[in-house]
């Protein structure tokens, strides 16, 4: 049965006990209480008896009147005190007491009624010898001995009811005594049922639960019975179960993940290949192309038809944007190639870095640089300093147009969790409709006569600020200028 | 007197040879070159057998090698040559297009002496092809065993 229940038992037992307990307690008083009665109805009834047979024997002595009324009073007092007795009076060792104790009773009132009324119906005058006939001396002597019968009886009685009186406490003690020793008998008698049942299968089910803890999952855990503990064991192995499947799968995913990283591996591998090929086939032919082009004008007379010259040009540059497409595609595949490595880099230091290399193309310009405190970041400095290079050089080459350029390079200190920096610059800006189209790969918004360029620069920025888990976008005025912002998380303080 | 060194040119494609002498014979130092083909020619170049077994015996001051032949690709003909003892202390320098930075770190490795990248830009190229070529035909002076010829 369940565990519960047995333990409830324990709680019944002992609420049984005390209440046993209680009821006895109350029955001992009630007998008590009940004796206390008797005894006291009994020694009443000796009392009147004794008074009566004092006023008998005042009687037979004086012969008065009051004696005689008296002694009637008093039988008659006895009277209902043996009525009062017949009712209270309930065992039968009591009852028959009590019967022959009336029966004496009975006949010291005859006899003594015979003998008042005999005495009064006397001739006053006939002034015989006051005393009594020899009959009415043989009945006075039985109403003696049936007297001491009747006061030996009520005697009787009331040590009947003392010695109940007596007895009750220690027999209630007795009682109350065997309720403690069956509770707590039973008690113990029902606990170690409990602890024999539990204690081997709390072993079975701890031993079980270690092994699946351990790494078992096949264990099964013996479910014996049909409680609490046998439920345990029964999830117990449910868990088991459940546990082996989620294990199963996530082995099975974990496959699919090998199988899928290998994929990818043969496919970066492929990828690979293709820029190396781009790299050495695509080059050759250009270079002959650019290369037999200018034989080719060096061939042509000194001054030459302008078609031919124009012409000319046209294949040469157009190889040459050709080699510079090959170029940034080139870098670009080997940003999403590449792995990163990460350091601490000096935003700063590459800006300043970035100015120099940009001094070739500077140099004779009025430019203006505002250079802002940078702080440093966690990153891979080969692509950070691409996205510098990147955006310093639109920002020179966008500004070509105005007599005096102004380049702003800052970092917005306010966020928690990002650097935000920015390069600003007052050249030919952009429309925002096209805002969105700023970062796609090939996406130019101007023509190459207008500014070279192979709109490959900005998407390389996003693709690198992408990898490093931050955002680009720009903002832009027709004509007045533009502003490029791109984000990086601020690393937590290293470990 | 300037001494003109043989050059070796290890090219396959045709119009590179003809744009890398071009670009020599600007500044006169096209004189001696010899041109092969591919590896397999480049070797018989230097054993002086098959069709180079009436050449002048000596080895040239420079091997200029393209990255990508036929047949033999150029790592593996220097790694030919660094690995015979008659040929391993004659220069070799690559030339090629290549900018794969795993190219020039295996070069390297297996022991060029320079590894050079063509410019698409031909006058860049010219400039380029005008200093090898003073350098290691004219400045340097080669490990004995060089055929020179008088200017």
């Amino acid at each position: 049965m369940k565990i519960k229940k047995r333990l409830w038992f324990n709680t019944v037992i002992s609420l049984g006990t005390v209440s046993l307990i209680l009821l006895s307690l109350a029955w001992s008083f009630r007998e008590i209480f009940i004796a206390d009665r008797h005894m006291g109805l009994a020694k009443e009834m000796r009392k009147v008896a004794f008074e009566r047979i004092l006023l008998r024997d005042e009687y037979l002595l004086y012969l008065e009147e009051r004696a005689k009324t008296q002694w009637y009073s008093k039988t008659e007092a006895l009277l209902g005190l043996f009525a009062l007795a017949d009712i209270h009076f309930a065992q039968e060792a009591d009852k028959v007491l009590l019967k022959d104790a009336r029966k004496y009773f009975d006949a010291t009132v005859s006899g003594m009624s015979s003998v008042m009324e005999g005495y009064s119906k006397r001739d006053p005058e006939a002034n015989q010898y006051p005393g009594f006939s020899d009959v009415e001396m043989r009945l006075i002597s039985q109403v003696f001995l049936k007297a001491y019968s009747l006061t030996d009886n009520i005697d009787r009685l009331h040590e009947s009811a003392q010695i109940t009186a007596t007895k009750a406490p220690d027999r209630g003690a007795f009682i109350v005594v065997i309720f403690i020793l069956g509770g707590i008998t039973a008690i113990i008698i029902n606990s170690a049922v409990i602890r024999r049942t539990l204690a081997k299968r709390i072993n079975v089910l701890e031993k079980g639960v270690e092994l699946i803890g351990a790494g078992n999952l096949d264990h099964r855990i013996a479910a014996e019975g049909d409680d609490e503990l046998t439920a345990l064991a029964l999830a117990s192995n449910e868990m088991a179960a459940k546990l082996k499947q989620s294990y199963t799968s996530n082995e099975e995913l974990e496959q699919r993940v090998i199988v899928r990283t290998a994929q990818l591996d043969a496919a970066n591998k492929e990828l690979e290949a293709f820029s190396y090929t781009v790299s050495h086939d695509l080059r050759a032919p250009l270079r002959h192309l650019i290369g037999f082009v200018e034989l080719l004008n060096k061939r042509a007379p000194a001054s030459p038809d302008e078609k031919t010259r124009h012409y000319l040009t046209v294949i040469s540059d157009s190889a040459t944007q050709m080699s510079l497409l090959i170029d940034d595609l080139l870098s670009f595949s080997r940003v999403r190639r590449v792995e990163m490595l990460k350091a601490r880099v000096s935003i700063d230091k590459m800006v300043k870095e970035a100015m120099n290399i940009l001094q070739t193309e500077t140099g004779g310009r009025d430019i203006e640089w505002e250079i802002k405190p940078l702080p440093e970041v966690d990153g891979d400095s080969a692509m950070l300093r691409l996205v510098v290079v990147n955006l310093l050089s639109n920002a020179v080459k966008f500004t070509r147009t105005k007599t005096k350029a102004v380049i702003e390079v800052g970092c917005n200190k306010d966020d928690d969790a990002e650097h935000i920096f920015s390069v600003r610059d007052n050249g030919v800006g952009f429309d925002m409709r096209y805002n969105n189209k700023l970062f796609n790969l090939f996406q130019r918004l101007h023509c190459t006569e207008e500014f070279e360029g192979t709109g490959v620069g900005l998407a390389n920025v996003r693709r690198i600020i992408q990898r490093h888990g931050g955002r680009t976008w720009a903002e832009g005025v027709l004509n007045e200028g533009a502003t490029f912002f791109f984000s990086l998380p601020k690393q937590k303080e290293a470990i | 007197m300037i001494e003109l060194k043989r050059i070796l040119l290890v090219e396959d494609s045709p119009n590179d040879v003809e744009l890398t002498l071009e670009a020599l014979a600007e500044h006169n130092l096209a004189n001696d070159v010899a041109v092969v083909k591919d590896g397999e020619e480049a070797m018989d170049y230097l054993y002086c057998r098959r069709q180079y077994a009436e050449r002048i015996i000596g080895n040239p001051a420079v091997i200029l090698i393209d990255m990508k032949l036929p047949k033999v690709n150029g790592l593996e003909v220097l790694k030919r040559i660094r690995s015979d003892e008659a040929l391993k202390l004659i220069p070799v320098v690559i030339l090629t297009s290549s900018q794969e930075e795993s190219d020039r770190v295996e070069s390297y490795r297996l022991g060029v002496n320079a590894y050079v990248v063509k410019p698409i830009d031909f006058h860049k190229f010219v400039d380029a092809v005008k200093v090898l070529g003073i350098f290691w035909a004219v400045i340097n002076e080669p490990p004995s065993g060089s055929i020179k010829k008088e200017l």
